[in-house]
């Protein structure tokens, strides 16, 4: 099943089996069905609970947080995440603080859907992965699912169960991907063990957990490069690496799912798409080396986007993204000069 | 004729789709135009079409990850798989990916080291050194064991190895005298015969040639040209061999079978002669053109009706800077299956195995495995056709105009010779009328006890048929079986005609005939005057 089918199906779920949701949105409604058809026919069989909303994140936010106070359950959509930030002064002043102003009377369980990411040609301010700017406000969860997470499951978590607003990250590179969950400990070529909890840490290896020269942290879209790469490194130079994917980035990050592997490999790497600086890799190397600076061996390895606008052009788009090429020559070239 | 169904760039979002189902099974027939396979992209579903009609060989399975290019299935004028399923995953990399054993560069030249067979091995995901060196570890009471056996070839009588001054008095008379190297060819037979060899009747041995092997067996009607220097430790070859002049050919161990013909100036040995692994075997009916090297530093194996075409080289040890500074050194054998063909000037490096039917063009430079039914090319050889490509299936329809217009060019020199000479397409074969010699060569797909054949106005008969039910041949008749690639009856100078023409397509009959009985000599022939002008 492909995510964007995936997603389609656990919301009709959701719609049917919890009247308290409702999806609102920016031209979710049929015939259009969102941008990436994510809430296709859905408005057909729930006309009242899906609900087209003026082009306006910021009056969208503000009223899902209220109805969520008032016990119903939002799902919103964002068109793109780098829409987000005309949402931001609801989220951060106001939904994210509500449980704590008024001394723990409300909650405000409004969870938010938006695509990041680029690869598409979409330019500057429709392709940017913009995580960095949502991790880090306490009272907000923020979510990025992989290929191998299971989209039904997480949504049904988080969208009955949480108590506080969560912002789930999709990939637009994923939509057209295929689900593909591991069967007993295994996919495609990899063996993967996962962490218990709502929101699992995928751990993932080429030869059963053995031996690696690296713990490669990634999330969400960047999973399919970097199980490329590591795939090629290990056909090409037998280099092994294991591949962390969270699906909870925080707050407050709590890297303990990094632990068991690094004590085999003794090296971080942390790949992600969006820009390097003031990210979620600069925290997760600062977390790694106070709590487990006696486990690494060598320097951490980051792989990240330029600290640049991204390009219109495909050709340079692909300069500045992190791609599977250059994920492979990084990943090599870091581990052999430096073992 | 086969065709294969290619995966079509469908739109310019997916790098792969999915096969959703198959609308006939493996063996099918299927027409042109017919719906193949639903493939489904991330918008849509997608139809295939056959592009001609056949019996259909399904690649792929249903609900597989396919890309643009794989091929996903064949269609082909035989019902039967012509060829191994497995193979043909590894042509499609996308599928190989999903289907087949997963190796690391490391473990795949590491089995090619030591002999290992990747898909021997039960591995679980991804293959890599240690599993290789494991897996051979495990293997290797086992592989001993098989080299022992195969170590000895043929079976030697232990009174006739001869053991005494005899032979180094040979190896001196080489360096200066050639004394007896130039004794008649009788004569050295009786001395071989004497010491305990043993020699066939109608053995030649040319002047200036000589065998210095501690047992010799030798078949019947087999010719050593002039000087020919054979040395071995021991060796047995077949009957009716011919070797050519100045062949230099030195093993430890030598096992060729019959009707080997070379040409002049082989060698074979160059280098690591004398090891336990130096070993030659070339089975029956194999060609050897001139100039032609075979270094048997390790065992170098030639199946049957494998030609060897002028210049090809095989070398099976590759070492020159020192080890100890990285540099490699090997020893690898090198095996050539029935009936391939190693084009001019072919270098083979060790290690390679060509498989059965294959074949290998003109200067090539071969370092990898040759598939059976493929052809490969260039420097380094790279696969042109891919495995199973050859033999192909053709009808009688198709076979049968080949063979008329072999019969029309057989007439055409036939008529240069000054002969009379006719072909006729009949409603049921093809015949051609040799009228001055009183002689008829006659096709028929199929001959039947009771059909007009070898009676009549003709004295002698020829007859090429894909199934011969003739049970009692009279004594004018001669048959030659497509199918059994046999020949019965009577063969004298007009038979070998036809067999003469057809050895120039490649049609070959057992026993294999590497000399004629020719009609005329060519100082007989008529200037062709029609060339001048």
């Amino acid at each position: 099943m492909y995510i964007s089918e995936a997603i389609n199906k656990v919301l009709f779920e959701l719609l049917t089996t919890n009247p308290e949701v409702y999806l609102m949105g920016e031209d979710i409604e049929s015939p259009y069905g969102g941008a990436f058809k994510i809430t296709k026919n859905l408005s057909e069989q729930f006309k009242s609970r899906v609900i087209n909303t003026p082009i306006s994140e910021s009056s969208l936010v503000g009223v899902a947080s209220g109805m969520a106070m008032r016990g119903l359950r939002p799902v919103l959509e964002i068109m793109f995440g780098d829409f987000m930030t005309l949402g931001m002064d609801q989220l951060v002043n106001h939904a994210s603080k509500f449980h704590y102003m008024y001394n723990g009377q409300v909650d405000v369980p409004m969870f938010i859907r938006t695509p990041m990411g680029g690869r598409r040609g979409y330019g500057p301010t429709h392709s940017q992965t913009l995580e960095k700017l949502l991790l880090g406000i306490p009272g907000i969860k923020v979510l990025a699912l992989s290929q191998r997470h299971s989209f039904h499951d997480i949504y049904i978590h988080a969208v009955t169960k949480e108590k506080c607003p969560v912002i789930l990250i999709e990939n637009k590179a994923l939509y057209s991907m295929r689900q593909e969950l591991p069967e007993n400990g295994r996919s495609g070529d990899f063996f993967i063990t996962e962490s218990a909890g709502p929101y699992p840490c995928l751990t993932l290896s080429l030869n059963n957990f053995v031996s690696a020269d690296a713990t490669v942290v990634t999330y969400g879209g960047m999973l399919p490069l970097v199980e490329k790469a590591a795939t090629q490194l290990c056909l090409d130079e037998e280099i092994f690496v294991e591949i962390v994917v969270p699906s909870l980035l925080g707050v407050p990050l709590d890297i303990n799912w990094v632990e068991a592997s690094l004590r085999r490999t003794g090296r971080l790497v942390i790949v992600e798409e969006g820009t390097q600086s003031f990210g979620f890799g600069s925290e997760v190397a600062a977390l790694a080396c106070s709590k487990y600076f006696k486990l690494l061996k060598y320097p951490v390895i980051r792989i990240a986007a330029a600290d640049s606008p991204i390009p219109c052009a495909r050709h340079l788009e692909n300069l500045v993204l992190p791609n599977e090429a250059n994920i492979y020559q990084e990943l090599k070239w870091g581990i052999l000069n430096d073992s | 004729m086969t065709h294969d169904i290619l995966v079509p760039r469908i739109n310019s979002n997916d790098d792969s789709y999915i096969l959703v189902e198959w609308e006939f099974s493996a063996g099918d027939f299927v027409k042109e135009g017919d719906v193949l396979c639903v493939i489904e992209t991330s918008k849509s579903t997608f139809e295939i079409h056959a592009e001609e009609s056949g019996y259909i060989h399904i690649f792929v399975h249903e609900h597989s990850k396919i890309k643009e290019g794989d091929a996903i299935c064949r269609l082909s004028k035989e019902k039967e798989m012509p060829l191994n399923e497995k193979f043909d995953l590894s042509r499609n990399p996308s599928l190989a990916s999903d289907k087949q054993i997963k190796a690391t560069k490391k473990a795949i030249e590491t089995a090619r080291d030591l002999g290992v067979d990747l898909g021997k091995m039960m591995g679980d995901g991804i293959i890599s050194q240690k599993d290789v060196e494991a897996f051979a570890q495990s293997q290797n009471v086992e592989d001993k064991k098989q080299q022992e056996v195969s170590f000895v070839t043929f079976k030697m009588d232990r009174d006739r190895i001869i053991n005494d001054e005899f032979l180094k008095e040979l190896l001196k008379d080489l360096g200066d005298r050639r004394e007896f190297a130039s004794l008649p060819s009788q004569k050295k037979i009786e001395i071989y015969r004497d010491k305990g060899a043993l020699i066939g009747e109608d053995v030649k041995f040319e002047r200036g040639s000589c065998i210095i092997s501690q047992f010799m067996d030798i078949g019947a009607g087999t010719v050593f040209g002039e000087n020919s220097v054979f040395q071995s430790k021991a060796m047995k070859i077949g009957r009716m061999c011919r070797f050519g002049d100045q062949l230099r050919v030195a093993s430890t161990l030598l096992d060729i079978g019959d009707l080997l013909f070379t040409d002049n100036g082989i060698k074979i040995g160059e280098g690591g002669e004398w090891g336990p692994e130096s070993i030659l075997k070339i089975g029956d009916s194999c060609f050897i053109g001139e100039e032609c090297m075979i270094n048997t530093s390790r065992t170098v194996t030639i199946g049957n009706e494998v030609c060897l075409a002028y210049g090809a080289k095989i070398f099976t040890h590759n070492f020159w800077q020192p080890v100890l500074d990285g540099y490699a050194a090997l020893f690898n054998p090198v095996k050539i299956n029935d009936g391939s063909v190693i084009g001019v000037n072919v270098v083979i490096m060790p290690g390679v195995e060509v498989g059965a039917g294959s074949s290998v063009l003109t200067n090539s430079l071969l370092a990898t495995n040759v598939p059976s039914g493929s052809v490969y090319a260039g420097i380094p050889a790279m696969m042109i056709k891919p495995a199973g490509s050859y033999p192909i299936n053709l009808s009688y329809d198709e076979r049968e105009k080949m063979i008329y217009k072999i019969f029309e060019s057989l007439a055409e020199d036939l008529s240069f010779k000054g002969d009379d000479a006719q072909v006729l397409q009949e409603k049921e074969g093809v015949k051609l009328i040799w009228r001055n010699e009183n002689t008829v060569f006659v096709y028929r797909r199929r001959l039947k006890s009771g059909d007009d054949l070898g009676a009549g106005a003709f004295k002698r008969w020829v007859l090429l048929t894909f199934e011969n039910v003739l049970e009692d041949l009279k004594d004018a008749i001669t048959v030659f079986d497509l199918s059994k690639k046999e020949v019965n009856g009577k063969q004298d100078e007009y038979s070998d005609e036809l067999r003469e023409a057809l050895r120039k397509r490649g049609i070959r009959f057992k026993p294999i005939l590497w000399r004629y009985k020719r009609r005329a000599q060519w100082i007989d022939l008529p200037m062709p005057l029609k060339f001048e002008k």
